[in-house]
């Protein structure tokens, strides 16, 4: 079965850390799975995840994601494989002075999708996950749990098979952490591979079935 | 999709979220192009006025006072003939009695008490580039039908001289006063760039490439560039129609020659704002959006 995100003996260096933020990381994630990527605050959830959408390059070992070795894509490729991936913050990272809908219609804008299709799109997403009578309101004018879900939204809008998602209830109640994570699900219902890190354990129970893997001081293990 | 589409739109865009950047480009701009403006003027002012006075006669003869009309046309029509020579033109004395007038301007008073016309019909000859005067002058001083011969005026040829070593140095005041403009574009490139950190890294992370984050920064400088000129252009227009002197000078030099400000020049100055707001953009967004910071 072909890999959706393949980590093969991956390792991430800082200079001047002694420790390895990431220490020979093996994870083969088919198409369709779900994971949790769990493990204590500094434990190099992030730094993987950064890895998976090239914002880091790995100090050895091979990165695939959708088949594409990280490693071989040129500067100008980087762009291309990020419109493949819907990236989830703990911090939203939403453009505080523009629209909701603006900010969801830039991850088509930058992929050239524009005229008709946007709206219709954006629309579609906005509806799904609760926004659309705010799609005119600025961003920073909404609650924790409104922006979370613009950038699930956002995230979503470009129909990535691959969803990563950082903390992304971090900062919610527990209420808004229960619907972002239902958005997720949805979107994991409707074929997109996700993976989730997080250090809350109360997260791990709300996805029947879903695979667990735990870094610890930089080393992957199966199981929570 | 090409990196240019809706870039304009996207600039716009930019610009109307950032109105506090746009008001310290705008100001910054319009006193550095304010500077060059006034500069490229006085420039241009400078080379029409010594272009105009070396494209005046290279050679003056005078005439006998009894000479007749005909035979400064028939000395005209001879010496119009030689190679050396690129126009000749004919002043009769009352012609150059009226040219007098107009170079006194208000001071022409002066020439009421005048009995007659004192002045000599003259044959005046521009010469081609290259012509020796001297060797023509020569040649000319032991005809009957002149009564003097005038070469060009000592401090024209001193200036003509010193021409080049001008034009020289005043090109190179003026790529020096052009690179401040540039450079100062690549700050205030920098600036938006760094105020707007937040915005890139979002467009980074949803896929935008470099030239699709580049382009609307290069033409966010350039519209800055352009409109702080014409702003510039008016401010220089303004401050040399103040300066000109409001009195007429003595033998009707006129200082608006050298302080007028044409369209022309706020055009040359739009477009070299333009240029340098493309050039700097290009280096200023180069400089802050490396490929690392983009990836």
């Amino acid at each position: 079965m072909g890999a959706m995100i393949l980590l093969s003996r991956v390792a991430k260096r800082y200079p001047g850390r002694q420790a390895p933020a990431l220490e020979r990381v093996d994870l083969h994630v088919p198409p369709g799975q779900f994971v949790y990527l769990t493990g204590p605050s500094g434990a190099g959830k992030t730094t993987l995840l950064r890895l998976l959408f090239a914002a880091e390059a790995p100090s050895s070992g091979v990165v695939k994601v959708g088949g594409s070795d990280l490693g071989r894509l040129k500067q100008s490729q980087i762009p291309l494989l990020r419109r493949k991936i819907g990236v989830i913050f703990q911090d939203f990272k939403l453009i505080q002075g523009r629209s909701v809908f603006e900010n969801v219609a830039l991850a088509l804008r930058v992929a050239g999708i524009n005229g008709r299709q946007l709206p219709g799109r954006v629309e579609e997403v906005l509806r799904r996950v609760g926004l659309w009578e705010q799609a005119r309101t600025l961003a920073g004018d909404l609650s924790g749990g409104e922006q979370q879900r613009a950038a699930v939204a956002r995230a979503l809008v470009g129909r990535p098979p691959l969803l990563l998602a950082d903390e992304p209830t971090g900062n919610l109640d527990p209420d808004s952490a229960r619907e972002v994570m239902r958005l997720i699900l949805e979107a994991h219902g409707r074929g997109a591979t996700v993976l989730v890190a997080t250090h809350d354990p109360a997260l791990l129970g709300l996805v029947q079935g879903a695979r667990v893997v735990r870094l610890r001081a930089g080393r992957l293990e199966e199981g929570a | 999709m090409r990196a240019g589409d809706g870039a304009f739109r996207r600039a716009w865009r930019q610009m109307r979220e950032d109105p506090w950047l746009q008001g310290v480009a705008l100001t910054s701009l319009t006193v550095a192009l304010a500077i060059l403006g006034a500069y490229l003027n006085l420039y241009l002012n400078l080379q029409q006025a010594a272009q105009r006075a070396s494209l005046g006669p290279g050679l003056i003869l005078a005439l006998p006072d009894s000479a007749p009309l005909n035979q400064a046309q028939a000395l005209a029509r001879e010496l119009g003939a030689l190679t050396a020579v690129e126009r000749v033109t004919v002043v009769d004395q009352a012609q150059a009695l009226e040219r007098l007038r107009q170079q006194l301007g208000p001071d022409q008073d002066l020439l009421a008490g005048l009995e007659g016309n004192p002045l000599p019909a003259t044959v005046e000859l521009r010469l081609r580039p290259g012509a020796d005067v001297e060797v023509l002058a020569q040649s000319l001083r032991g005809r009957p039908e002149v009564a003097q011969v005038v070469t060009s005026r000592p401090w024209l040829r001193g200036l003509l001289q010193a021409q080049a070593t001008l034009t020289t140095l005043g090109l190179a005041l003026g790529v020096l006063l052009f690179a401040g403009v540039v450079l100062l574009v690549v700050n205030t490139v920098r600036l938006a760039v760094h105020l707007r950190r937040n915005q890139l890294e979002v467009l980074d992370l949803v896929g935008a490439t470099g030239a699709y984050v580049r382009w609307p920064f290069v033409l966010e400088a350039m519209l800055q560039a352009v409109v702080a000129a014409m702003a510039a252009s008016l401010l220089v227009w303004g401050l040399f129609r103040l300066l000109a002197a409001p009195a007429p000078l003595p033998l009707g030099l006129d200082l608006s020659d050298l302080l007028g400000f044409s369209w022309r020049t706020g055009l040359v100055l739009a477009a070299l704002a333009a240029v340098a707001g493309a050039l700097g953009g290009l280096w200023g967004v180069g400089r802050a959006l490396r490929p690392r910071d983009l990836a």
